[in-house]
């Protein structure tokens, strides 16, 4: 890693140009990158549910419906009804309405005054004369078949409803459909005058407001979130390098991303809009860890070129470290089941490596370009150093107190998260006085149905629908969703509703005949279409359809297992029923997601949990990081229950950015610590270190994340400002945790990072000489190293003198050392040479006793420093190593001892 | 007078001794009349097959026989009859056509209700038992109610046609009709049809059918064996296949009344 970044620092002309020419290729492929406006991959492709229903449209018609609304005093007037005729008309001929349930098409039976069986339409043609009109008035009015979907029972609303089949081929599909629709209305608006209302509504009206809004949204209120993030980096920082590198970055992530999704094939949905945001976040907050190591660099070394390559070496591993553990967890999403979730865990898993490409490729040219800013130079904001101590006294001194507190919130956090509700309604992603909302009021209000679903009733056999009990049964079904919604037709109704027309149109015959061949016969008198959309070619299974206003899924998905139960207890087990209907599907996924969400999180912690217990060598790092990690995720889903805010397919993609930055902000902390902790042995202060070093980056980003989420809260889209809103709490928590749990924790734990086990280089001879090391293995060795610090010294220094006091013991790496003890003139006698492998001051360190003898380097020297800190920390941490270090200690001191004795019996001989 | 095709299956009794060839019949009109004399017949007996194919290819097959007779003040009888499938065998639909501005009269008969029902005019443009065709599709052509043009000439199979424009000429007939226009194809040589095409009242082509299997049946009358109606927006079509026929059989007016309509079908044995 390290090898690469001293190549991009050297190499800047190459990198910039690679980055170029990556770019410019993501480039050539965004012109090809659809938009996917319907909700339409929220349907499991190939599950079983989603092919029923494919079918089901196959057999009985689309349901994916538009209605045209009119109303007016009286619907009974000639121009009224001729404009339903004209649109009738002009509807039907549009591409991708399939069908369309209108006056003009819906079949008037009954039995008028003469006794005479009436077969035509309700609206033949358009009535001229008064009597006419009345005649009209009395046949729809009169026609308890339709009511709720052509006609109110007042009179006063009449609709059209459209069967759309969507072009899948066509992203712009259902918006132009809508565009035409509403030019059809335009023209009858101006021939019908001021009082008469009349609009359309349905899942593509509400589908193209919610596009319309969230790219009003994106070009608005995105815009202006990154500008004020930007405006806080600037405020923080003080240069304008760190609002360019982010922005530079960030935006070439999104352009190479974006591209990547294009040949990937994947659209931009409602889900995977997201993506640039988080790639902007994520990539922002690397960059102003970057810059703080360049800062510090700077700082430190006084050379801008120094500086990037003390830059380099510093946060290249730990932004590989975060890109990899990051990459992991959004990866583990692609094997959801559900397509926009699986693509959008690649993309933004790519998008995430193609940012820390574009990051250390392009950031130490552009900054080598620009001057280095002034600010460096100066000292930081003078609230950050006793904001810094605060933090380190806090973290240090009240540590007990702050995990109990940080318990407490997960507790009232995860109590408060009981009350989450899981729901995703499409609506409620609207603010209530948005114009699409007043709407679908307005529909509900007028005539229910902008919304249908299906029933499909199997009867598993044939002509099975023309059995009178088979039939009586669905008959059944169909009362008891008469009594719940406001439309429902079905085969049964109109062999019912038959059978009492050829009786002389007494209520007492709507009832389904009991002779089969009668039903048979009644069904010749059916307008085929109409037969079309209830009963299939063998008359073997019959769809009622429910028209209904627009639900939440959690109620939709509540109904629906009302109406399963309802099946379950009272129809016979012969007869198969599914619900089943787009909204019906959509509403099972949108909440299948947003539990399945927990199942996900899960996934995610476990693969964060493995990858940081394999970086830092140790199952108590991953342990320790989940806390921090799930913190802001509990929060998130306390503060969704306490603002009663849904789990939605708007709302999760929250915690899943929240987990992204509390995993950066956390590996970032732990690496910085595990760094500090070579330079001292002590880890509060290593912490305290770590705090002042992390804390303007950290506090930085998070505060200009925060603020530019907030921005969001004024977005147009509800779910949008509800995102914006939980995000910034989110942040926050994140922030908290990393700079108050995160020491708190780390207080007591030791960190390594593998990279340093891999590089850190000890001889073989050590390794397998020295008497320190007896019994252990290559890696507890290298551990064990680590724990220490490790100090190097030049030929001719005095390491240790005699007559001091000290608490250490050294064990020599590299070189050589002397031993010598002063004689009675005070000068220095060599009595020993040190050979690697070999410890000395062991005596000191457990005894406290003054230094026996000084040590000299003879040769350039590497020496492991082990003081009574260092063993400590071993005891605590690695209790077995600790005991073959202490045997080792005890049985050098018997080694010693041994040699005393017998030097001091050969001078007594 | 001029029968759309699927009179065949009602067949109406046409007049062959209004037969008048005129080589200057160059009006649409007269073009029609020419129709009319030519292939008019007193009495007709089918018995077909009616096939309803949905857009899967599915198909649902039906068989029925048809009397037609011309009664003596000169006007259609016809009585259907379904033979199978058994659910529906005996359903009957009795049709007494009147000219001028008189309406049909019409009997339907379930036999599972056991009883007859008059049906009201009002539902023509409606489709006949779930098929393709409509009522109106298989009742004769009222010239008075229409303008007829010939807009051209076609080659169909081989045959040059004369194309020929339908429109309602009243206002009872662009009400009852689903049709704003139909397009008629008839042979030149024979002037029978082999094709039309249905518009509705926003002239958008909804519906077409063919007329196959043409053969000389007795004088200068033709009639064709096979028809196929479309339903463009919906792909479903409907297949009628005469499987016997027989011209100018005896029979009696009285067996066109409601009585006889209650019956079990006669078959008629060729």
């Amino acid at each position: 890693m390290n090898t690469i970044m001293l190549w991009i620092t050297r190499n800047s002309f190459a990198s910039v140009i690679l980055v170029m020419l990556l770019t410019a290729i993501a480039a050539t492929q965004l012109p090809a990158l659809k938009l996917d406006t319907s909700a339409n991959g929220l349907l499991i492709q190939g599950a079983p549910d989603t092919l029923f229903y494919e079918d089901v449209k196959q057999t009985f018609g689309d349901d994916d419906n538009v209605s045209v609304i009119f109303r007016a005093s009286d619907i009974f007037q000639q121009a009224i009804l001729q404009s339903i005729e004209d649109l009738s008309y002009d509807l039907q001929a549009l591409n991708g309405v399939t069908r369309i349930v209108s006056l003009t098409t819906v079949n008037n039976l009954t039995t008028d005054e003469a006794g005479f069986l009436n077969t035509d339409t309700l609206l033949p043609y358009v009535p001229e004369t008064a009597q006419e009109l009345a005649q009209v008035r009395h046949n729809t009015l009169s026609n308890e078949l339709i009511h709720g979907e052509v006609i109110n029972a007042a009179g006063t609303v009449a609709a059209i409803q459209l069967s759309i089949k969507d072009n899948s081929q066509d992203p712009l599909f259902s918006k132009n459909l809508a565009v035409q629709i509403e030019r059809l209305l335009t023209e009858q608006r101006e021939k019908l005058g001021p009082d008469i209302r009349l609009y359309q509504i349905g899942y593509i009206t509400i589908g193209n407001s919610m596009m319309d809004n969230i790219f009003q949204d994106l070009l608005l209120i995105t815009p202006l979130s990154l500008l004020v993030i930007l405006i806080v980096l600037f405020y923080f920082f003080r240069n304008i390098t760190t609002v360019i590198l982010p922005l530079v970055t960030g935006l070439l992530s999104v352009v190479v991303s974006l591209g990547m999704m294009s040949v990937l094939g994947y659209a931009i949905n409602p889900i995977s809009l997201i993506v640039p945001s988080l790639l902007l976040i994520i990539g922002s907050t690397e960059d102003i860890h970057i810059l703080a190591e360049y800062e510090q660099g700077i700082r430190d070394l006084q050379d801008k070129v120094a500086a990037l390559k003390h830059m380099a070496l510093r946060s290249g591993l730990v932004i590989f470290l975060t890109t990899l553990t990051t990459f992991a967890g959004f990866i583990t999403l692609s094997s959801n089941a559900i397509s926009i979730i699986s693509e959008f865990g690649i993309a933004a898993g790519l998008g995430i490596v193609a940012n820390f490409i574009i990051t250390i490729l392009i950031a130490p040219p552009l900054l080598a370009f620009l001057s280095v800013p002034k600010s460096f130079e100066q000292p930081d904001k003078p609230f950050l150093v006793p904001l810094a101590d605060h933090f380190i006294t806090l973290s240090t001194k009240h540590r007990k107190k702050i995990l109990a507190a940080c318990l407490l919130f997960i507790t009232a956090s995860g109590l408060s998260a009981l009350n989450l509700q899981i729901d995703s309604n499409y609506l409620h992603f609207f603010r209530d006085d948005s114009p699409v909302r007043q709407l679908v009021n307005e529909a509900n209000e007028d005539l229910s149905g902008a919304n249908a679903f299906y029933i499909i009733v199997d009867t598993q056999d044939k002509g099975g629908l023309q059995q009178p009990d088979n039939l009586a049964a669905i008959a059944k079904l169909t009362d008891y969703l008469d009594k719940r919604y406001a439309t429902v037709v079905s085969y049964d109704r109109f062999i019912r509703k038959t059978h009492k027309e050829m009786n002389g149109g007494s209520n007492e015959y709507f009832v389904v005949p009991d002779d089969p061949d009668l039903i048979a016969q009644y069904t010749l008198l059916m307008e085929p279409e109409t037969l079309g959309r209830f009963a299939d070619f063998d008359f073997q299974k019959a769809a009622i359809l429910v028209r209904l206003n627009f639900l939440g899924s959690s109620e939709l998905n509540k109904d629906v297992a009302q109406i399963e139960a309802f099946v379950e207890q009272e129809l016979p087990r012969s007869l198969v029923v599914t619900v089943t209907g787009g909204s019906v599907l959509i509403a099972q996924t949108s909440d299948q997601i947003s539990r399945e969400i927990l199942i996900n999180l899960a996934l995610m912690l476990t693969v964060i949990f493995f990858v940081i217990c394999g970086l830092f060598v140790s199952v108590k790092a991953g342990l320790l990081a989940m806390v921090p990690n799930c913190l802001p995720l509990i929060g998130a889903f306390g503060a969704m229950g306490l603002l009663g805010i849904p789990l939605s397919t708007g709302t999760f993609p929250v915690v899943i950015i929240a987990l992204g930055i509390a995993v950066d902000d956390t590996i970032h902390f732990m690496v910085r610590f595990s760094k500090e902790m070579q330079n001292t042995t002590n880890n509060e202060v290593a912490i305290a270190q770590t705090i002042r070093h992390e804390l303007k980056p950290v506090l930085g980003t998070s505060l200009a994340l925060i603020i530019g989420f907030l921005v969001l809260t004024f977005a147009e889209f509800r779910s949008i400002a509800e995102f914006g809103l939980l995000s910034a709490i989110t942040i926050s928590l994140a922030l908290l945790a990393d700079l108050l749990i995160t020491p708190a924790l780390l207080v007591s734990v030791p960190l390594i990072t593998y990279w340093d086990l891999l590089s850190l280089s000890m001889s073989k001879h050590v390794i397998d000489n020295s008497p320190l090391f007896e019994d252990l293995t290559k890696g507890e060795i290298k551990r064990f190293a680590l724990l220490g610090h490790i100090e190097n010294a030049k030929t001719g220094e005095m390491i240790i003198h005699q007559g001091e006091a000290g608490n250490s013991m050294l064990l020599l790496l590299k070189g050589e050392l002397n031993i010598l003890v002063k004689n009675d003139h005070g000068t220095n006698t060599k009595i020993a040479a040190v050979a690697p492998g070999e410890i000395i001051g062991e005596m000191s360190l457990l005894s406290d006793e003054s230094r026996s003898a000084s040590v000299q380097v003879e040769h350039n020297a590497q020496l492991l420093k082990i003081d009574a800190h260092v063993l400590d920390k071993v005891d605590r941490s690695y209790p077995r190593l600790a005991i073959k270090i202490r045997k080792n200690i005890a049985k050098i001191l018997v080694r010693r001892l041994k040699t005393s004795t017998q030097n001091y019996i050969g001078v007594l001989d | 007078m001029f029968n759309k095709p699927f009179i065949a299956l009602l067949c109406l009794s046409l007049n062959l001794s209004m037969l008048s060839l005129s080589a200057w019949a160059q009006t649409g009109l007269e073009l029609m009349q020419q129709y009319q004399r030519l292939h008019e017949v007193d009495s007709q007996y089918t018995r077909s097959s009616m096939t309803l194919v949905n857009k899967k290819g599915r198909e649902r097959v039906r068989t029925m026989q048809t009397y037609e007779k011309k009664s003596a003040n000169g006007e259609n009888r016809s009585l259907l009859k379904f033979l199978s499938p058994k659910k529906i065998a005996n359903v009957g639909l009795l049709t007494w056509q009147h000219d001028g501005d008189t309406d049909d009269d019409q009997w339907l008969y379930l036999p599972a209700s056991k009883r007859v029902k008059r049906i009201a005019s009002a539902g023509k443009k409606n489709p006949f038992m779930g098929s393709d065709l409509s009522f109106e599709d298989m009742q004769s052509e009222d010239l008075q109610a229409h303008t007829y043009k010939i807009t051209g000439e076609e080659v169909i199979n081989d045959q040059t046609c004369w194309k020929i424009e339908a429109l309602p000429a009243t206002q009872k007939e662009s009400r009852a009709s689903a049709y704003g226009k139909r397009i008629i194809w008839l042979r030149k040589d024979i002037t029978y049809p082999v094709k039309m095409t249905f518009y509705n009242r926003r002239d958008a082509l909804i519906k077409q059918a063919t007329y196959e299997e043409l053969k000389q049946v007795k004088g200068s009358a033709w009639r064709h064996d096979k028809s196929v109606m479309s339903t463009l927006k919906k792909s479903t079509s409907t297949v009628v296949l005469i499987e016997k026929r027989e011209i100018g059989l005896t029979i009696d007016e009285n067996q066109f009344n409601q009585q006889v309509l209650k019956r079990p079908p006669v078959v008629h044995n060729l």
